[in-house]
């Protein structure tokens, strides 16, 4: 058997194991349950947004009065889009964590490990063939997923995506992918750093919850316009281009507060996702090279770490005199 | 000195050496004393900006400008952040404090000891339930200072008598918010064959808990839920919304306690400067239905352990 046939080997192994495994099956069913409510919760809530327009609507005309400034809800189906990311940002994360602890743990705890080892296989090789079948898994969870999006939004939103929407989606689908290989790699690479398991998934669910919790929290709580209910600028009835000149005063706080929400690799997947799918404002209805051109940065840093944590993960495999040891 | 007592305080110094466990508690700590600051840093620089904008518009023309909204907010505000922090992390350390508890007695394989001695299952639950209670309270207390510390040492407005009160009837709701959480992490530690399963099928709960319900009842996006300005935003109009509010909305205890931590720090968007018996009076029917589900999770782990069997186990997989 050469090589590559026995990486595919493993790789296979995983693939097959991971969807006989409870654990795994509860959270990606979970995931698909939250991202399908997510669509209909957004739907619902641009339904009565609409309803308070048409209401206050009638009201201004019942009573004469000019109703031009009255600007109406504009139904743009990608941004019903918002829970479902952000759910793949929290769930779709702690799937890749079981997922990169499951393949250490099982071996780890069947003693599996040792045997295939003592196999012609070298360490490399069964890391990679862990790694691809694990790859193969997420991009067919986040293949589920997203023909399960473009589905329900055609549904729900009662209209057929354009070309354009889809290949945005498509793009929102590849980084996602990137993105949940990043926390696979993570719990991957702690399960065989650390002699205890369970320390090794405790750790993770930390990491976890720093990136994709904490960090863009205390970014969106720092916002200076988050500070009163309504809003600052609202309750002095200031227009976005008098804002923008103020806040260009405070632009060493905005940079700070940036640089601070860019140390979590979840808002880099999140401004990127926001931006494909308009759900940004800022990017709604703009070109994909004006996209590319604002939000390549984050594109990159996810990739990076992808790339570093899978590295790192292969390394630690390859070198580590003694991979299990019993407590 | 009964045995209860003597699980309960092997219970503490045994969670107390944990590394994990220490390092939770010291992120969940250092994020309390985090959100003082973070609030701090916030709120001057947004009276910064709107003195900039009132000398903006006085230089447009406009006089009629209305007075800092930041002035008209209570100083407990100012810990907005650690009802976020108590939200996530504090209920997630909750869960490993519950997990441990039994997992530990698992693998080390004490338990098929203790439960040959009929009397010890009773006792062996108690100790547990009152060992996890003095971790919780000893966490909760320890945050609960670092909260009034911190009130004194950065220049905040002074917090009055009346503030502390509403502190500590927020720290005393927050222990019942976690100890339903520590009960979660036991009861599958004890009902679920693998270590892992263990630990997630509390996680899946936690994420209903705090994400998926309030969500639904409240229209909000996940991080939405998590800006203290607008947590306890009330949520659209329309027949389905009502619906979630009349069927789900008892359930959903993530978003009872934000709602009602809110109200007790003078955070609400609904109720702003209520008294601390409205509050309580208003809130009365969401704290009773907390307890119910500690009551309901004590039972079914009581139950769990008196029925408990020693099996051959795989806790890895």
């Amino acid at each position: 058997m050469n090589n590559f046939a026995k990486i595919f080997t493993v790789a296979k192994k995983e693939y097959a194991d991971a969807l006989k495994n409870r654990v795994f099956l509860v959270f990606l069913f979970f995931l698909l349950f939250l991202i399908g409510v997510s669509i209909i919760v957004a739907a619902f809530d641009f339904q009565g947004k609409v309803a308070v327009y048409q209401n206050a609507l009638l009201k201004l005309r019942q009573s004469g009065q000019v109703v031009e400034n009255l600007s109406e809800p504009q139904f743009f189906p990608l941004q019903l889009l918002r829970g479902a990311i952000e759910y793949l940002e929290i769930i779709g994360a702690i799937l890749a964590i079981v997922l990169g602890y499951l393949s250490i743990a099982k071996e780890k705890g069947n003693n599996t490990l040792q045997l295939i080892l003592t196999r012609p296989i070298s360490r490399f090789s069964v890391y990679l063939g862990k790694f691809l079948g694990n790859a193969l898994l997420i991009i067919s969870v986040s293949g589920i997923v997203f023909v399960g999006i473009t589905l329900v939004v055609d549904i729900v939103g009662k209209t057929m995506l354009t070309g354009s929407q889809l290949y945005r989606i498509f793009l929102t689908f590849i980084f996602t992918i990137i993105y949940l290989l990043i926390f696979f790699s993570i719990s991957t690479l702690l399960s065989i750093l650390l002699k205890s398991l369970p320390n090794a998934l405790i750790i993770s669910f930390v990491i976890w919850i720093l990136f994709v919790l904490i960090i863009p929290q205390i970014g969106d709580t720092m916002d200076p316009d988050n500070q009163v209910p309504g809003g600052l600028f609202n309750s002095l009835h200031m227009v976005k281009a008098d804002q923008t000149a103020i806040l260009a005063k405070f632009s060493h706080y905005e940079k700070m507060r940036d640089n601070l929400e860019q140390t979590s690799l979840t808002k880099h997947y999140e401004r990127l996702a926001f931006a494909f799918l308009g759900i940004k404002d800022t990017y709604n209805g703009k070109s994909l090279e004006f996209i590319f051109s604002e939000r390549a940065i984050d594109g990159w840093w996810i990739s990076l770490a992808s790339l570093l944590f899978g590295v790192f993960g292969a390394v630690i495999f390859v070198k580590k005199r003694v991979l299990w040891k019993e407590e | 000195m009964p045995i209860i007592f003597t699980i309960a305080i092997q219970e503490v110094k045994v969670l107390f050496r944990e590394r994990v466990f220490f390092l939770l508690l010291a992120i969940f700590i250092l994020m309390t004393l985090a959100s003082s600051f973070i609030g701090l840093v916030a709120t001057t620089t947004t009276t910064s900006i709107y003195n900039a904008s009132v000398e903006f518009l006085h230089q447009a023309g406009t006089d009629n400008i209305p007075a800092n909204p930041l002035n008209a907010l209570p100083a407990l505000t100012n810990f907005r952040n650690v009802i976020v922090y108590i939200f996530l992390i504090g209920s997630l350390l909750a869960i490993v404090v519950g997990h441990r508890s039994f997992i530990r007695e698992r693998k080390s394989g004490a338990l098929p000891l203790l439960l040959t001695r009929p009397i010890l299952a009773e006792k062996l639950f108690f100790g547990k339930v009152l060992g996890i209670s003095l971790a919780l309270f000893a966490i909760i207390s320890a945050t609960f200072i670092v909260s009034v510390f911190s009130s004194l040492l950065l220049p905040f407005r002074h917090l009055v008598a009346s503030d502390i009160e509403r502190l500590f009837l927020f720290y005393a709701l927050s222990f019942f918010y976690l100890l339903f959480f520590a009960l979660v992490g036991l009861l599958f530690a004890i009902k679920t064959k693998s270590e892992s399963l263990a630990l997630f099928v509390p996680v899946c709960i936690w994420v209903g808990i705090s994400f998926v319900l309030p969500e639904l009842v409240s229209g909000q996006t996940p991080t939405a839920l998590l800006n203290p300005v607008t947590m306890d935003q009330v949520a659209p109009d329309g027949t389905f919304f009502a619906l979630m509010r009349t069927y789900l909305g008892p359930l959903s205890l993530g978003w009872h306690y934000t709602s009602f931590s809110s109200q007790l720090l003078n955070n609400s968007l609904q109720i702003t400067n209520a008294g601390i018996g409205s509050a309580l009076r208003d809130n009365s029917g969401k704290l009773f239905i907390l307890l119910i589900a500690i009551g309901v999770c004590l039972s079914l782990c009581f139950y769990s352990i008196r029925n408990y069997t020693i099996q051959e186990e795989n806790i890895y997989e």
